[in-house]
C-alpha cells in the first residue's frame, strides 16, 4: 500500500498521472458543479423575516440605501469625467488595463472547514497563483491559492487564513489588514487608534500586494472595537457581497 | 472475469455515491450538519463492523479523488487519511479491545482529530522544506466541534446496526 501510494505520489508529481486527474476531475465536475448551483437556488430561499415589522425595516432600509447609491452614482460621474479631464490635461499616460478571465463556481471546499471554492479555469487558461477574484464592477471575494490545469482554488475573504491589505476610505486614509474569521466574518486589524473610522466606511484594497491592484471593493464598515488598552483599533466589515452564493467570478490576470 | 468487472463497477459506483453524498451534506445543509464528514465515516465503518485490511484499497482511491479537490498540496489528504485510518485501526484493535459503544465514539472523535492533525503536521513539514502554502493552527476550536459531531453520527450508527443486524464479526460490548 505504502509503494502504490509513493508511486502515485511520484507520477503526479512527474506529470504521468496529468491525463488521468484530468479525466477524474472532468468526470466529477458536472456533479459537483449542479450540487453547488442547486444549493445556491435553494439557499436563496432562506431569507426570512421574523415579522412585519422586519420586513417594514428592511425595506425601507433598502430604499433608503438605493436613493443614496443613486447619489453617490451621479457624483462618480461627475468626479470620474472631471478627472479624465485632467488626465488629459496633464498628458497622463494610461497604465494597460488589466486582462481578466470569467470562470464559473463550480463547488466548494468539501474536504475542510476552510472557505474556498473551486471554478472551471487553471493554468490553462493563465491564471496563477495569488491572482484576485471579483465579482461585479469590482468586489473582491478571494484570491487563487492553487492551481491545476483545468480548475483553480480560490480562498475567499472569510477564510481564517485569508489576509489582504486595506485601506478605508476616510479622511485619514486608514490601512490595515482585512483577515477572515471561520467563514462568518471579516475583521479589519492594525487600524491606529488615533484615526478615526465610522460605521458605513467603505474599505479597499490598498495596492500594497503585487497581485491585487488598488481599489477594489472589500466591504464597509459596521462594527468598531477600539479599546484604551490596545494599541490598535479594529473593525467589523459587511462583505460587498454575499460570498457564499457565488457562481461567476472574474479572475483579474495581474502580473 | 466477469467477477472481477463487477468489482471493479461495484467499487466506482460505491467511490461515486459515497463522493456524491459527502457533497450533498457539505453543500445542502447548515452548520452544524454540513461538517459531518461521510467520506470518513464510511471508511471508518469498515473498521468498525469489519476487520479486514482489504478497505485501505478503498480509501486509497476515494483519498486520491479528494485530494484532487483540496487546497491542499497534492497528497497531503491522502496521506493523512491512510495514517489516520491505520492508526486508528491498530487503536481500535489493540487499544480499544472491549468493541464498546463508546470506544465507537471515540473512534468517530479521533478521526476528524487525527486527520486534521496529520494535515496540518505534514504541510508543517512540506514548510520547513519551503513547499507548500499556508498552515493555520487556529482552526482547532472547529477540530473539535466537527469531531464531535461525527462522533455523534458514527455512534448512531452503530447503534442502529446493533438493532438490526445479526451479521457483527465481533461481540460488541453495549
Amino acid at each position: 500500500m505504502g509503494v502504490v501510494f509513493l508511486l502515485l505520489l511520484i507520477f503526479h508529481y512527474t506529470g504521468i498521472l496529468k491525463p488521468i486527474e484530468n479525466a477524474v476531475r472532468k468526470s466529477f465536475v458536472p456533479l459537483l458543479s449542479s450540487l453547488h448551483g442547486f444549493s445556491i437556488k435553494i439557499g436563496d430561499n432562506f431569507e426570512f423575516f421574523k415579522n412585519k415589522e422586519e420586513f417594514f425595516n428592511a425595506y425601507s432600509k433598502c430604499t433608503l440605501e438605493n436613493q443614496n447609491n443613486n447619489l453617490l452614482s451621479e457624483k462618480i460621474k461627475l468626479l470620474t469625467d472631471e478627472n479624465n479631464e485632467l488626465k488629459m490635461q496633464l498628458k497622463y499616460v494610461q497604465s494597460k488595463e488589466i486582462k481578466h478571465l470569467l470562470g464559473d463556481v463550480i463547488g466548494k471546499e468539501i474536504i475542510s472547514t476552510d472557505q474556498n471554492i473551486i471554478i472551471n479555469r487553471g493554468s490553462i487558461d493563465g491564471i496563477k497563483i495569488d491572482h484576485p477574484a471579483i465579482v461585479g464592477e469590482g468586489i473582491l471575494v478571494g484570491k487563487v491559492i492553487k492551481v491545476n490545469e483545468n480548475t483553480s482554488v480560490i480562498r475567499l475573504l472569510n477564510d481564517n487564513q485569508s489576509r489582504i491589505s486595506a485601506g478605508v476610505l476616510n479622511q485619514d486614509k486608514s490601512q490595515g489588514v482585512v483577515e477572515g474569521g471561520f467563514g462568518i466574518s471579516l475583521r479589519m486589524n492594525l487600524i491606529p487608534r488615533d484615526e478615526i473610522i465610522v460605521v458605513g466606511d467603505q474599505v479597499m484594497t490598498s495596492g500594497l500586494e503585487t497581485s491585487i491592484p488598488r481599489g477594489l471593493l472589500i466591504g464597509s464598515i459596521a462594527v468598531i472595537e477600539n479599546e484604551p488598552y490596545k494599541p490598535f483599533q479594529q473593525a467589523i466589515l459587511t462583505p460587498g457581497v454575499d460570498l457564499a452564493k457565488l457562481s461567476i467570478v472574474t479572475i483579474l490576470l495581474t502580473n | 472475469m466477469y467477477q472481477i468487472i463487477r468489482l471493479l463497477f461495484f467499487t466506482l459506483g460505491t467511490i461515486f455515491a459515497v463522493f456524491f453524498l459527502h457533497a450533498w451534506v457539505n453543500y445542502f445543509f447548515f452548520y452544524p450538519i454540513n461538517q459531518i464528514n461521510i467520506t470518513i465515516l464510511f471508511l471508518l465503518w469498515f473498521i468498525v463492523y469489519k476487520d479486514d485490511l482489504k478497505f485501505l484499497w478503498i480509501a486509497l482511491p476515494i483519498s486520491i479523488i479528494m485530494d484532487l479537490f483540496s487546497s491542499l498540496p497534492f497528497g497531503v489528504t491522502s496521506a493523512s487519511v491512510l495514517l489516520m485510518l491505520m492508526t486508528l485501526r491498530a487503536l481500535y484493535m489493540v487499544i480499544f479491545t472491549n468493541f464498546s459503544w463508546y470506544g465507537t465514539a471515540l473512534l468517530g472523535f479521533l478521526s476528524i482529530f487525527l486527520f486534521k492533525l496529520f494535515c496540518f503536521l505534514i504541510t508543517w513539514i512540506g514548510h520547513i522544506f519551503h513547499y507548500g502554502g499556508a498552515i493555520s493552527f487556529s482552526n482547532i476550536y472547529s477540530w473539535i466541534t466537527e469531531g464531535v459531531i461525527n462522533s455523534i453520527v458514527l455512534l448512531t450508527i452503530y447503534l442502529l446496526s446493533r438493532l438490526f443486524s445479526k451479521k457483527n464479526k465481533y461481540q460488541h460490548v453495549f
